[in-house]
């Protein structure tokens, strides 16, 4: 049975920590996107980072947003946080919102336990950049009752988004990678010319 | 599907369904109350009750349970109430059982009457029968029933609000 979002989450720490074993344990959040009554999925927004798959590097997202390019893919931390009770399980999906655009959120699973920011994988499907910006809504959950309680939660999330770059050689790395011979043609040439320079003096 | 486990134990806390001493694995525990009410017919002739009417006043006696203990007469029956105040929660539906060591003394705690409703709140009445020849001794508080929580299949339905709501005794036969 699909766990009905408006009576079975909390925005308090200590009432879901109390429950959590409960047949009526509550799903923490910190910031609650139910979009309406009876509702049976939370949504869940772009947070603060972003994670760069080609040099396994985590970087802020810019004010402006980060711009991918099609058939391109990140990994994206939510901006909410989750405490998922002991006998809870939940299910990532896309949002009706990216259906046209091409964005395409990777499926994902939430074991009983899980407390910290989700991480989403985003594809970009389509032929056009697409620009994902903070608080933009990337995915949504929905939470089913599992029969059997997990022992222990698992590890505490850790915040490390105070320490990290806001760009991260993301377009830089893939430009060299990519355009390597013509780089190394225009160095060449370059070289040459100073030198012919120097010789013509 | 019946609550059990870990489950039933931070449901208890979660809702203060009961006591939390009262969790029993699978179960509540329930102790007996220290009142009761006897029914008896006034005079030896031949008296009716009328089922959906009020019953005279006279057939009742209100007792308190001595610490030597309730007696219970062979083929009689009486209405005691639980020790513990009792908060079943929306979405769970109550079961009441007589516990299995007085069952089998032939004493039932409820004459089919063990349901309790969601959004039920007070001390649970009930029914004992003695079925046997012998006479039954029980002592104050000592454990009687077992409440079962079962979940319901929604939350969306009218929570009790009957006759027999926050009753802190054995309640008596209430008409319609």
């Amino acid at each position: 049975m699909i766990i009905d979002l408006k009576q079975r989450t909390t925005t308090d720490w200590s009432k879901f920590d109390s429950y959590k074993k409960s047949m009526e344990s509550l799903i923490f959040v910190d910031k609650k996107n139910i979009k309406d009554d009876g509702a049976c999925c939370l949504d869940f927004t772009i947070g603060e980072r972003w994670f760069n798959q080609s040099n396994s590097q985590w970087y802020i997202i810019p004010d402006d947003g980060i711009i991918l390019k099609s058939t391109e893919a990140i990994t994206i931390e939510t901006n909410e946080k989750l405490g998922v009770p002991l006998n809870v399980f939940g299910v990532v999906t896309g949002v009706g919102r990216n259906i046209y655009s091409g964005g395409m959120v990777s499926s994902g699973k939430i074991d009983p336990g899980f407390n910290g920011k989700l991480r989403i994988g985003f594809f970009n499907s389509s032929r056009k950049k697409m620009t994902l910006k903070k608080g933009e809504t990337i995915c949504a959950c929905y939470f089913i009752q599992s029969e059997t309680s997990i022992v222990a939660p698992l590890p505490a999330y850790i915040d490390e988004s105070q320490s990290l770059p806001t760009k991260g050689g993301f377009k830089v790395k893939k430009f060299l990678l990519a355009n390597w011979d013509k780089i190394l043609t225009i160095a060449i040439a370059g070289f040459a010319l100073y030198v012919s320079i120097l010789a013509l003096k | 599907m019946l609550i059990v486990g870990d489950n039933l134990k931070y449901l208890i806390k979660q809702y203060d369904v009961v006591s939390e001493d009262s969790f029993d694995n699978t179960s509540v525990s329930l102790r007996l109350g220290k009142t009761i009410i006897r029914m008896e017919p006034p005079t030896s002739e031949k008296t009716f009750i009328y089922y959906g009417e009020d019953i005279p006043e006279e057939f009742f006696k209100e007792e308190e349970i001595t610490q030597g203990g309730l007696i219970i007469p062979p083929k009689s029956c009486i209405l005691a109430s639980s020790y513990e105040k009792v908060n079943i929660p929306n979405g769970y539906f109550g079961l009441l059982q007589t516990k299995g060591s007085l069952a089998r003394l032939f004493v039932s705690l409820t004459c089919t009457d063990g349901q309790i409703e969601p959004g039920y709140s007070g001390n649970i009445t009930f029914e004992i029968c003695n079925h046997s020849n012998f006479y039954i001794k029980i002592k104050p508080k000592q454990f009687v029933g077992q409440l079962f929580l079962f979940k319901t299949s929604t939350k969306q339905v009218e929570l009790y609000a009957g006759k027999y709501q926050n009753a802190t005794g054995p309640t008596k036969h209430k008409s319609e």
